[in-house]
């Protein structure tokens, strides 16, 4: 059940309607927790009994953990939470692909046996909540956070539908309050509410799957494409991923902000950051700050010696390619962000030691050939995540950097510079400030109807297929 | 005053959320409202020959108005561009129009002939092509209600259709659906015509630019060789073979046809029928029996409505066909000119004669119980 479908419509409205209609508030948590197994359901049921039994299963070992005083005794219980977490992503997600990979190595070395291949499906959102257990589970463990004692409560903590199967990662400390708070309805909260949710379905239906349309063929045979046309691919995969990931964020935010929740923001125009480690803090926002929460500071963080941060770098941002999917790609993908960053590290201390330099690369020109160096850097490392081999990928790198005839672009390139140029645009007006002081601005009716015509425009745009959102996979 | 400001915003987000509803109801409700008017967005094909056709009619006087109601096979196949019939003498030459259209058989047919009834459009005579293999209409892929795109359709076409539709609710409702959101569901007709290059689909609409001033869509094929021709043929049999198996004349076109029949008896239509020519490896798919079953059921008709019937099945070689049946566009003009001598001229085209000659015209269709 996709946000941006008739069906997902039709089920909004009428947990919308239910939800508000219900005068007592404990019968609105049961109908979100209802409304969210079914509409997890709606992909397998199957799988929604496993969410089912993992979320029971962590309740109760994050109330012997809170409960215990025995420190050996909360550190078994945590390791059981992570182990039993992190078992379930690697069974369902990375098991076909170690086995793939051994079988692999054995084949180098001349064996010539084959291993099994498990026929399992794919949960979907699987990394998402599972990540959302394990920081659960440790901050009850480190005593941040108490544990829930209503199930309910905390199944709606993992299960609620608004960010269940792509995030973003939700923290305890600032969901669970929220589900006890009673809500009231607020007009306020309904315009922001429909305001991210337009905004997410344009990025979604007018750009993400137009943008597809010109990455999808050039990805599939990049061979064929002459140079131009990988370059434009490649900057259509940029805008995708960014366009389809943060339209599903804002979609997120947006429903959950009708139901009276607040989710933590996931982006914040990243393709306006200055360095890769800016980016970083731009964009999957609760993911790199799930990293490094707790895999990067509890590895050392930045304590350490040069080299021991280096690493520390290298192994977060590794698993944090691997996080997204079962393939090398990812991993390569991952260690390039992590090269990049320690790179990103010494040339800071470079800079900080010619005044001169740091003081031009600061003026505005300065800045926009950081943000244009970053940006390239970024959509070059995405063709490692957007192939499906290394081989594809590689066949693009080379066809972009040596002059190769072929096949343009398969679709007009009209819309691609259109819609580049709007995103550019829409970067430069919120960084300024400027959205924020207009739409405060604006009269009511010119607001209303600025929502309109971007809902109507968003129809028009729509591709004739829509696509699923690309971290659905992950 | 603190309450006030405090409500303030409050009745901001109110206003917006209200002007957001009510601007988008009406934008839909706009747009619908003006492609009633544009029928080239609606249904491009329809569109683009009622556009024709009226620029046909303009100024024609008291021409009468001939129409050819058939398939694709009659689509492609009958330019009356180059008709080669002899005026009758002493009566107006006749305008012929080629309104047939994709995968029309009876159904569609009498859905046309009502639409353009209804805006005011009265021809004198149609002709009718019989698609043999459209009349065995059994469940599933061969009911031509499942090959009609209800997006397309205006209310009267509407209405007609689910007079034939096995679940009419099911119809209506996703033609409501198709008529409360337009921006949607005409965007790629809509970004075709105004702005080409963010059109996904574009073959889809621009296609039918290429009719003719009198409705005839040339049929023409990038590769001619006998590889590709093998391939569109085979492509052909599979589009029928359900069609072929298990054939029956079927009651639902039945009943169009007979309605049809009974609505230009009317309207003092004259009503001519016609079969397109095939390919000798089309007619051989036949099974046994087909067409004698054909035969007879025109024939039934024929004795009860009193019109005429021209077979064409026979009449054009082998290679003239792209795939079997449909004509390619130098076979249609050879076609076209033998059409326009045997059944245009054949036919008494004075649409403004007194009603007791037209009831002895043969063309009139006529109850034979009331002959």
């Amino acid at each position: 059940m996709l946000f941006c479908s008739e069906r997902f419509l039709v089920f909004f409205t009428l947990i919308f309607t239910l939800y508000w209609v219900f005068p007592w508030h404990r019968w609105r948590t049961y109908l979100l927790l209802v409304a969210s197994f079914y509409f997890y359901a709606s992909w397998n049921q199957w799988l929604a009994l496993i969410i089912g039994v993992s979320t029971t299963v962590d309740y109760f070992v994050a109330r012997g953990i809170a409960a215990s005083e025995s420190q050996w005794r909360r550190k078994l219980l945590l390791s059981i939470t992570i182990i039993g977490n992190l078992s379930l992503l690697c069974y369902f997600k990375y098991a076909n692909f170690f086995l793939h990979s051994v079988e692999e190595a054995l084949h180098a070395l001349g064996h010539t046996s084959s291993l099994p291949v498990l026929q399992v499906i794919l949960p979907i959102g699987i990394s998402f909540y599972t990540f959302e257990a394990i920081n659960y589970g440790v901050d009850v463990y480190r005593r941040h956070v108490p544990a829930e004692r209503n199930l309910a409560h905390f199944m709606l903590f993992i299960t609620f539908f608004p960010h269940l199967v792509a995030g973003p990662i939700v923290r305890a400390r600032d969901f669970l309050p929220q589900i006890n708070r009673r809500k009231h309805w607020d007009w306020a909260r309904m315009q922001l509410g429909a305001q991210f949710f337009l905004m997410g379905l344009f990025k979604k239906m007018a750009v993400a799957d137009r943008m597809a349309m010109f990455a999808d063929p050039v990805f599939a045979n990049p061979e064929q494409y002459r140079t131009t046309a990988v370059w434009l691919a490649v900057l259509a995969y940029a805008l995708q991923i960014y366009c389809d990931f943060s339209g599903y964020t804002d979609m997120a935010l947006g429903t959950a902000h009708m139901l009276g929740f607040k989710l933590a923001q996931n982006f914040n125009m990243p393709y306006a950051s200055a360095n890769i480690s800016e980016f970083w803090r731009r964009w999957h926002i609760s993911l790199s700050s799930w990293l490094r929460d707790y895999l990067f500071i509890p590895l050392g963080g930045s304590r350490g010696t040069s080299w021991q941060t280096n690493r520390n770098l290298l192994i977060t941002m590794t698993l944090g390619g691997l996080w997204h999917g079962a393939s090398w790609t990812f991993v390569i993908w991952g260690v390039i962000h992590g090269v990049v960053l320690i790179v990103h590290r010494y040339f800071r201390a470079f800079c900080q030691s010619r005044p001169k330099l740091d003081e031009a690369l600061r003026t505005p020109p300065g800045t926009a050939l950081r943000i244009a160096a970053t940006f390239l850097t970024v959509s070059l490392a995405w063709i490692f995540f957007r192939a499906t081999t290394f081989t594809t990928a590689t066949v693009m790198l080379g066809r972009m950097f040596a002059a190769r005839h072929g096949m343009g672009p398969p679709m007009s390139k009209e819309s691609l510079w259109v819609l580049t140029a709007v995103i550019v645009a829409a970067h430069v007006f919120a960084l300024n400030g400027l959205w924020k002081k207009w739409s405060l601005r604006m009269p009511a009716p010119i607001l209303g109807m600025s929502y309109a015509v971007l809902l109507t425009i968003t129809l028009v745009l729509a591709p004739d297929a829509g696509k699923a959102f690309i971290y659905f996979q992950f | 005053m603190t309450h006030d400001r405090r409500k303030r915003p409050e009745r901001r987000a109110r206003a917006a959320l209200g002007w957001c509803l009510l601007m988008f109801i009406t934008s839909q409700a706009a747009l619908d409202a003006a492609l009633d008017g544009w029928p080239e967005i609606r249904d491009p094909e329809f569109g683009s020959k009622l556009a024709r056709l009226r620029s046909q009619l303009d100024g024609a006087g008291e021409r009468p108005l001939i129409l050819i109601l058939g398939s694709s096979r009659s689509e492609v196949g009958i330019d009356p561009q180059v008709f080669d019939a002899p005026p009758n003498e002493g009566s107006p030459e006749p305008i012929v129009f080629n309104f047939a259209m994709t995968g029309a058989g009876p159904i569609q047919q009498s859905m046309l002939l009502t639409e353009l009834l209804a805006r005011r459009i009265v021809p004198a005579k149609v002709l009718v092509e019989l698609h043999p293999l459209f009349l065995n209409q059994r469940a599933g892929a061969l009911r031509e209600e499942t090959r009609i795109d209800v997006r397309r359709l205006g209310w009267s076409r509407m209405t007609v259709l689910c007079g034939y539709s096995q679940n009419p609710g099911f119809l209506r409702r996703n033609w409501w659906r198709c008529r409360m959101t337009p921006w949607y569901v005409y965007r790629q007709q809509l970004l075709d015509m105004c702005w080409p290059g963010w059109c996904t689909q574009p073959g889809q609409y621009r296609l039918y630019r290429h009719v003719g001033p009198s409705g005839w869509l040339p049929f023409t094929v990038s590769d001619r060789g006998e590889e590709a021709r093998r391939e569109r043929l085979e492509k052909a049999r599979l589009e029928y073979q359900q069609a072929l198996s298990d054939f029956r004349v079927t009651s639902e076109p039945d009943r169009a046809l007979r309605e049809l029949f009974d609505l230009c008896g009317e309207r003092q239509i004259a009503v001519g029928v016609y079969l397109m020519p095939e390919a000798s490896q089309f007619r051989d798919w036949y099974p046994p029996g087909l067409r004698s079953m054909v035969d007879d059921y025109l024939h039934r008709l024929q004795e009860e409505y009193a019109f005429d019937v021209f077979d064409f099945s026979t009449s054009v070689d082998d290679e003239s066909f792209a795939d079997g049946h449909h004509l390619l566009s130098e076979a249609a003009a050879a076609f076209s000119a033998r059409f326009g001598r045997e059944v245009i001229a054949a036919t008494p085209a004075d649409r403004t004669s007194q009603p007791s000659q037209r009831t002895a015209n043969r063309w009139l269709p006529t109850k034979a119980a009331t002959k």
